[in-house]
């Protein structure tokens, strides 16, 4: 019987601390997942880039402002559906930088591309914070940043750091955005 | 499964065109590479655990022809046109062998090259097969459709790196990027300018390549390459080696990663180095792969180290031996009246069978980061390590042998059901969701599985008496200090269980609403705890002799065996996560065997005592 006490004794200790333990570490995992996810937002790596106006611009000038890199090109049927609506997401949101980097192989396409926009559209290209570009052989798109299925959009925090990557389309318009983007600002 | 099905035929096309094969047979060392973490079924294992469970899976074993799992995984993947002539398929039943042409050999092994005419040939009846419920199936149909899925999971394999792989393509100049080798991810930059010039020359030349220049030729043959190597990669995301850079602790297969748009700049120098690795391989240029693998193993944030040292060792399948020895060590002392050198001999064979078990399940508890058992299999694993503990226990007080003896026997017979439930590949296992609490698995389960421990450890204790005394080879006072040991463990035996059984309830309370629902898992509990409750009482109240008593205690095996595994055969209740089949048979008969056996000590002993 005394073999038996002392049996129980330490199956009673086991649950005690294992009780202990599940309690002490559930709220632990829950803020390590938020730390994880601080963790992820690694700096986006540097490149300069030739707009098509000539112009020369490095993604490391762009700190202090949110920058939305997005992947395109002129071939791609949902690129071109929302070109217009990144177009006008940077137009109504100054600190916005817009950087729109096509994945053409040459640049007259993209010309005939922009020449078939709404006057709208055209009109808030001329916005200095909208930046068009191609991307030659591919070397930011593919060798830089391993894109290869387009549209593809990263939104960049004013740190410079990836906040957020959208594979595909996506409403620019919609509430995700919208938040999304006032919760960079706020940062 | 359809598109499944026409990828993998679209693969058959695209095989032997593609992929440089690689002509030399060298062989570089595969310690790192084991080492390297995979995602799969919800846990990170080492390449060395999913090595040994795809090959176990193919071929019903651990090695290809003398080779470390490794090896051949090393092969399939960095060189999938030589290893597609390994011969790894066994297919053991001789109708589907005969369905699909294949040559009768003295070990039905073949290579993927042999089986893809058998494969298309049967891929009309597969087809009609997968819309069929399993249980309708017959034995041939069911081992048809098992050829079919290997076949895919294994293209799976072959083409999970063909994005970094080295390809057989004429490039014409102006996407010739003067890289020593061209992969699929080259290509791919190129691949709307390759479009763009197939476009154009559709639009000069027309549909017919006949009438197409040479050099227009190698463009349309480049698009369909890029083409016929996408198609066959399509759902690809078995081998799920590179960590994601957008989620933490997701891992991707290669394929997927670029697929699925969830590549970054962090995957980049992954990519590198993998691409870097798998020439290394095919070139056997062994300090590369060397520098690579150290190079890889530095970005991984996992250590797989004590899976890979629990695969080496084999704890339990070693253990077994050990156990086997030390039960022939016992019946030795036994026989020369307990020579003390056989008695230390047994007892220390036994107590390294313990040490590699115990050393199984801490490495075990450190793999999976939960207590020890979680499925039925573990278990297993848990009452077969801590039943022999018991008994050795025993032995220590009673020093009569009979301890070792039981120790032994219940560690050979608990490790062979071990070895008989466990699945191919891979035994650890991430738990169903209602099973995902370490409270409640170190109390409940553990408790309840060390009630199904003591419950054995009496009822082989009850079987020796009765051996023994059927034999005449006991005297009463050895049978009287028996009766009072097997009364103290049939008492533990019983508060393990009720406790467990009383707790499992709570843990329904909390889990499902409910603390009791005559749930077959829930009556199986209730049965040993009411069979002990029986006999002890019938003991107390003089209703039972001591040979009675004796015999309901030995008999508690086979009513442990229905409660632990038996309830599961019936697949239904709450505990789907315990549901098993295909023991049916064994239990049946080790129940008419332990009945047998029991009846027949019972009639001996009785015949002794009137004879006497």
């Amino acid at each position: 019987m005394k073999n038996a006490s002392i049996l129980i004794v330490f199956i009673l200790l086991g649950a005690g601390l294992t009780l202990w333990y599940d309690q002490d570490t559930t709220p632990d995992n829950i803020s390590a997942k938020e730390i994880v996810t601080e963790k992820n937002m690694q700096a986006v790596p540097d490149f300069t880039i030739s707009t098509l106006d000539g112009k020369s611009l490095t993604l490391g000038s762009l700190k202090g402002r949110i920058v939305v890199l997005n992947f395109w090109a002129t071939w791609c049927a949902p690129c071109v559906v929302e070109f217009p609506k990144l177009v006008a997401l940077a137009h109504a949101n100054p600190d916005i930088s817009m950087i729109l980097l096509s994945s053409d192989t040459n640049t007259e396409a993209i010309d005939r591309f922009l020449d078939k926009q709404t006057d709208e559209t055209k009109t808030y290209l001329k916005d200095p914070d909208i930046a068009i570009a191609r991307d030659d052989k591919r070397k930011i798109t593919a060798d830089l940043f391993m894109t290869y299925k387009l549209p593809e959009t990263l939104i960049i925090n004013k740190k410079g750091e990836l906040a957020h990557k959208i594979v595909g389309d996506t409403d620019w318009q919609g509430d995700e955005i919208r938040t999304l983007l006032e919760s960079l600002r706020e940062k | 499964m359809r598109p499944f099905f026409l990828s993998f035929l679209i693969l058959l096309i695209g095989l032997s065109c593609t992929i440089q094969a690689h002509a030399d047979d060298k062989t570089l060392p595969v310690d790192k590479f084991k080492l390297l973490p995979i995602l799969q079924d919800g846990r990170l294992k080492p390449l060395d655990t999913f090595a040994r469970s795809e090959l176990v899976r193919f071929s019903g074993k651990h090695t290809f022809e003398g080779q470390d799992a490794s090896v051949w995984l090393a092969r399939t993947i960095f060189d999938p046109a030589t290893a597609s002539e390994d011969k790894i398929f066994k297919i053991d039943n001789a109708d589907v062998r005969h369905l699909m042409g294949l040559e009768e050999r003295k070990k039905p092994l073949y290579a993927f090259t042999e089986l893809t005419a058998g494969l298309q040939k049967t891929f009309p009846t597969v087809e009609q097969l997968i819309e069929q419920p399993k249980q309708n199936l017959s034995t041939e149909q069911t081992a048809l459709l098992t050829v079919h899925e290997n076949a895919l999971q294994y293209t799976q394999l072959l083409r999970s790196m063909s994005l970094l792989l080295p390809l057989n393509v004429d490039l014409p100049s102006e996407f010739d990027d003067h890289k020593e080798t061209t992969t699929y991810l080259d290509l791919k930059k190129h691949a709307i300018e390759i479009e763009d010039s197939i476009r154009t020359i559709i639009d000069k030349r027309g549909n017919d390549p006949e009438k197409y220049s040479a050099a227009e030729q190698r463009i349309a043959i480049l698009g369909l390459q890029i083409r016929t190597i996408e198609s066959a990669a399509q759902g690809n995301n078995l081998l799920r080696v590179i960590p994601s850079p957008l989620e933490a602790g997701d891992y991707l297969a290669p394929w997927d990663l670029v697929g699925s748009g969830q590549a970054t700049w962090d995957s980049v120098p992954q990519i590198a180095l993998w691409e870097k690795l798998a020439n290394s391989w095919r070139d056997g240029k062994s300090e590369d792969w060397d520098n690579t693998l150290s190079g890889l193993l530095a970005l991984s944030k996992t250590d797989t180290r004590p899976e890979i040292f629990y695969n080496k060792i084999a704890p339990f399948q070693s253990a077994l031996i050990f156990y086997a020895l030390s039960f022939l060590f016992a019946l030795a002392s036994m026989t020369f009246n307990g020579r003390k050198s056989l008695t230390l001999l047994s007892a220390l064979t036994a107590l390294i069978a313990l040490t590699l078990q115990t050393s199984g399940l801490t490495a075990r508890i450190i793999i999976l980061e939960r207590p020890p058992v979680g499925t039925l299999y573990e278990s297993i694993l848990f009452v077969g390590t801590i039943a022999p503990l018991f008994a050795l226990l025993m032995e220590l007080r009673l020093k009569n042998i009979l301890g070792l003896l039981s120790a032994s026997f219940m560690g050979m017979m608990v490790g062979l059901l071990a070895m008989s439930m466990a699945d191919e590949g891979d035994n650890m296992k991430v738990l169903t969701a209602v099973l995902n609490t370490q409270f409640w698995l170190t109390t409940h389960v553990l408790c309840i599985s060390i009630g199904y421990g003591w419950c054995l450890v009496t009822s082989v204790i009850a079987h020796l008496i009765l051996l023994a005394q059927a034999t005449n080879r006991i005297t009463q006072d050895a049978v009287k200090k028996l009766l009072h040991s097997q009364s103290t463990l049939a008492l533990t035996a019983l508060l393990f269980t009720a406790t467990g059984t009383i707790l499992g309830g709570i843990w329904a309370d909390q889990s499902w609403g409910r603390f009791w629902g005559w749930d077959p898992k829930e009556n199986g509990a209730l049965l040993i705890v009411l069979w002990l409750v029986w006999i002890i009482h019938g003991k107390i109240a003089g209703q039972f002799t001591n040979l009675q008593v004796t015999m309901g205690y030995a008999f508690l095996s086979v009513i442990v065996g229905t409660a632990w595994i038996g309830v599961n055969l019936l697949g239904v209740g709450l505990h789907s996560y315990g549901f098993t089949e295909g023991l049916f048979v064994g239990l049946g008969i080790f129940t008419l065997v332990e009945m047998g056996l029991i009846g027949a000590l019972a009639f001996a002993i009785t015949k002794h005592r009137s004879a006497a």
